[in-house]
């Protein structure tokens, strides 16, 4: 006997070419509630992504331990997720899976939006690509002059810093010092065995055995 | 024992589920010189069909079929493809693989701006599409007005008819007197393994016979 089972396709990820900026801020405006689904547009290319439930774990894991290494730090840090971040005289925007002001919070401190035509860029922008986004995301981080991308593919984290020319890979975080790229694959990895629930209190202790060995 | 087969989709969707009438109408001006992808609308639910290359085979060889049958009968029909049809009233838009003014050829002739307030929706639409919708295609088509749809899931093609209000399967074309679902189908299916030439000619001898004896009853 002889079954047929149909193969269905429900995308994940959908690129479409030739959107307008008109679009493209249309669609924000329907979406201005809801944080269900990534935007990223460069230049008429746009895609859309709606991130899996691993993927939002990385996020939340990155999240917590940031906030334990600047507590750590003592540095005040201002976490805005997926906010869009959008230049319309670049004809680029994107909404990464996290987004820090450190350096920079000050001068950003109480806004509500992000068009970024004023305003310094997020210092550090997150991105957890485990399937790979057709767009150079780096490119578009370079063109808003985003100091700092921290990349996750579901083994390794890469830390990138902005130099002239492009993003450098780097071992150490230069917006939060202390913080290795070794360190934080570690962590996710650990995360990721124990299905992403780890107390607070782990995050803590993880963030002051990085930062004692740093200052050995 | 039972073996499983894996049908291949032929098409991929991604579904967005709160586009406002405004975003739609941005897009479709967006891609006003492209028929691919596919969008469909319903009050707020945007569909993004990309079509595999099986879709638009098979799509392709409906229209052959249709366009024989026209020509050996000397009907005269208005190919529009997948022009977008819209309705702002309704909240709804759709793409479809091809669609025909058949009965309303003669008033459509040469039009270019559709207007559906005003003009008929077309009298034919053909719907090609193995994976499921997240839109309910027939009732959308049902709201258009369209008189009759033939859909095609890779295997077997259906004819509906609308009555009342919803599109009712029957087993000969009202649009195209004579041709018949099954006829279609047992063609389609021989069109995907054959010799383009030999099917083609085929199909002629086909629509040829069945002009002949449509000519006389």
């Amino acid at each position: 006997m002889t079954t047929t089972v149909r193969e269905t396709v429900i995308e994940t990820r959908c690129e479409l070419s030739n959107i307008s900026w008109e679009t493209y801020e249309s669609l924000l405006r329907d979406y201005e509630n809801s944080g269900a689904l990534r935007f990223t547009y460069d230049k008429g290319e746009l895609v859309i992504m709606s991130p899996l439930p691993e993927h939002e774990g990385y996020t939340r894991l990155i999240e917590l331990s940031l906030a334990a290494l600047a507590d750590e730090l003592d540095l005040p840090i201002l976490g805005l997720g997926s906010t869009t971040f959008r230049r319309s005289d670049l004809e680029r925007g994107f909404e990464a899976d996290a987004a820090f002001y450190v350096q920079n919070l000050e001068r950003v401190r109480g806004r509500s939006t992000f068009d970024l035509q004023s305003g310094p860029p997020p210092d550090l922008v997150v991105e957890i690509e485990i399937t790979r986004s057709a767009l150079d995301k780096l490119d578009l981080f370079a063109a808003f002059g985003a100091p700092e991308v921290w990349r996750y593919d579901g083994s390794r984290l890469e830390i990138r810093v902005l130099e002239v020319g492009g993003y450098l890979v780097a071992a150490e975080s230069r917006v939060l010092p202390g913080a290795t790229a070794e360190a934080l694959t570690a962590l996710l990895a650990e995360g990721r065995e124990s299905q992403f629930v780890v107390p607070l209190r782990r995050m803590r202790e993880w963030a002051r055995g990085l930062l004692e060995e740093v200052g050995k | 024992m039972t073996t499983t087969v894996r049908e291949a989709a032929m098409e991929t969707r991604f579904v967005l589920s709160n586009v406002s009438w405004e975003t739609y109408e941005c897009l479709m001006r967006d891609y006003e010189d492209s028929s691919a992808p596919r969008f469909t609308y319903h009050k707020g639910v945007l569909e993004i069909v990309r079509l595999r290359p099986r879709h638009e085979e098979a799509a392709e060889n409906i229209s052959r079929l249709v366009d024989a049958v026209a020509l050996e009968r000397g009907v005269n029909i208005r190919s529009l493809r997948s022009t977008t049809w819209k309705r702002q009233d309704l909240e709804q838009g759709f793409e479809a693989d091809a669609c025909y003014y058949i009965a309303n050829a003669g008033r459509m002739r040469g039009k270019d701006v559709l207007d559906l307030r005003v003009d008929p929706p077309p009298d034919l639409v053909v719907e090609v599409d193995n994976t499921r919708s997240s839109i309910d295609k027939l009732a959308l088509l049902a709201a258009f007005g369209v008189p009759e749809v033939w859909r095609y899931d890779g295997e077997r093609l259906e004819m509906r008819t609308l009555e009342g209000g919803r599109h009712v399967e029957v087993a000969e074309s009202r649009a195209l007197r004579g041709v018949t679902a099954e006829a279609i189908t047992k063609l389609l299916a021989e069109g995907s393994d054959e010799d383009f030439v030999d099917w083609m000619r085929r199909v002629r001898e086909w629509a040829h016979t069945l002009a002949e004896t449509e000519a006389g009853q």
